[in-house]
């Protein structure tokens, strides 16, 4: 019945993008300062969160060590029951998998993605996936640098499918999930890590974007992760942030442009505690 | 027209097309993933007309490589796609390059960038934009 409905939204979308008149359409908002066409914000669909994938490889480059205490126990993830626990609970296991890779621990890079497997196939995921990428997954459970992009690519696929049946909101929540367990991984390492403690001040943005995304919903459980998110972003608002633009150096000839601008951010040990704690918080809540 | 009629004949064939069109232009952008990339996980696609710009804000992280690539239909030189800063100086448009498929990103420090996306209304009419972005290892 999803597919059936998300094929009259999309064909609804086509059939209206060919026949209505831009300007009529209220998701359209006209932008002054370009004026070569309208922006269309989707109601706001299009949203960009960091990878997890990314953090743990902030992490390996770190040399941050194994604590398996950080991690959220597999063994849990057989007690969720409602759909927003499965969502952002597989989201916490695939950046719990992402780390895990770090550290070359097969065995329990098995155990996780297992996890991750089987809530994705409870939500009704994997049945869209190609089996090969599942079997690539257990083929390359020694090959660190083959997991980090076969864990981003069962999570791309996810997030595709997820769009496709038009439950964009369990999408979001697999990457609030993924968010948030990344930035509970870096906290624990910026205590030591200047670089990383950097990285986790620079989430101001992304946690914007993502209150942005879950204010979507109507859902009760989702609206309340949303105010939690916001005392979250309270305790961002201490940490500032500066930014001075630099002209970039193009290279066309390798296709590549040099981004030189230059930004800075710091974190004191109280802001990081702060934001420690109410993480830990938030966390605690979620995988309940 | 019979409701009917127009739901089997026209709205689910065109639906099919859209999700086809929208397949087709993720696997033409997947296609310049090289393996070095790895992709953030997320897919950026947007069902737009030739006066319509699809827009997100994303975090580019200081120390990393990024590559974004396009894709509409068969076609990546089809898409526009523009890259702005926060005080919204243009950092890049493939616009100068003759709307290049796919572009990286050296970006020494962190730097929080809108991204538009248009068609290039000489060449593409409306279509599925797809975006995606990926970080080397």
């Amino acid at each position: 019945m999803n597919r059936i409905s998300t094929l009259f939204v999309l064909a609804i979308a086509l059939f209206l993008a060919s026949c209505v008149e831009s300007n009529n359409n209220s998701q359209v908002v006209q932008v002054t300062d370009n004026n070569e066409g309208e922006l269309i914000k989707i109601e706001g669909k299009i949203f960009s969160l960091p990878s997890p994938v990314q953090a743990a490889i902030l992490l390996r480059n770190a040399n941050s060590k194994y604590n398996e205490n950080l991690l959220h126990p597999s063994s849990k993830s057989k007690t969720y029951t409602s759909n927003f626990k499965k969502a952002i609970n597989l989201g916490i296991y695939g950046s719990d998998l992402a780390y895990l890779t770090n550290f070359n621990s097969s065995t329990k890079s098995a155990e996780y993605f297992k996890t991750v497997e089987e809530i994705a196939s409870d939500m009704g995921i994997t049945s869209s996936m190609d089996p090969a990428l599942l079997k690539r997954f257990y083929d390359n459970l020694n090959n660190r640098d083959s997991l980090y992009a076969l864990n981003s690519e069962f999570f791309r696929v996810a997030n595709a499918y997820l769009k496709d049946v038009n439950q964009e909101e369990q999408a979001a929540l697999i990457l609030t999930g993924g968010w948030l367990e990344a930035l509970h991984l870096c906290i624990d390492a910026a205590e030591t890590d200047k670089t990383v403690r950097r990285r986790v001040g620079e989430q101001k943005a992304s946690l914007t974007s993502l209150i942005e995304l879950l204010s979507l919903s109507t859902e009760p459980s989702t609206i309340e992760l949303k105010t939690d998110l916001e005392g979250l972003d309270t305790a961002y608002e201490s940490i500032t942030s500066e930014y001075t633009y630099v002209q970039p150096i193009p290279d066309p000839q390798n296709k590549t442009t040099h981004i030189r601008s230059k930004s800075m951010v710091e974190v004191s040990d109280e802001q990081l505690k702060a934001l420690k704690e109410v993480v830990t918080t938030i966390r605690t809540k979620v995988t309940a | 027209m019979n409701k009917k009629f127009f739901l089997t004949f026209v709205l689910i064939p065109l639906a099919f097309v859209v999700i086809a069109n929208c397949e087709q232009s993720t696997n033409f952008a997947k296609k310049h993933f090289t393996k070095e990339y790895i992709s953030d996980g997320q897919n950026y696609w947007a069902l737009i007309d030739n006066d319509q710009i699809a827009e997100f804000t994303t975090t580019f992280f200081g120390g990393s490589t990024y590559r974004i690539s396009s894709g509409t239909g068969q076609q990546g030189e089809n898409l526009i796609f523009r890259i702005f800063d926060e005080e919204k100086n243009l950092l890049f448009t493939n616009q100068d390059y003759a709307n290049s498929a796919y572009w990286d990103f050296q970006i020494e420090n962190t730097v929080t960038c809108t991204i538009e996306a248009q068609l290039d209304k000489t060449k593409q009419a409306s279509g599925c934009a797809v975006l995606m972005i990926g970080f080397k290892q």
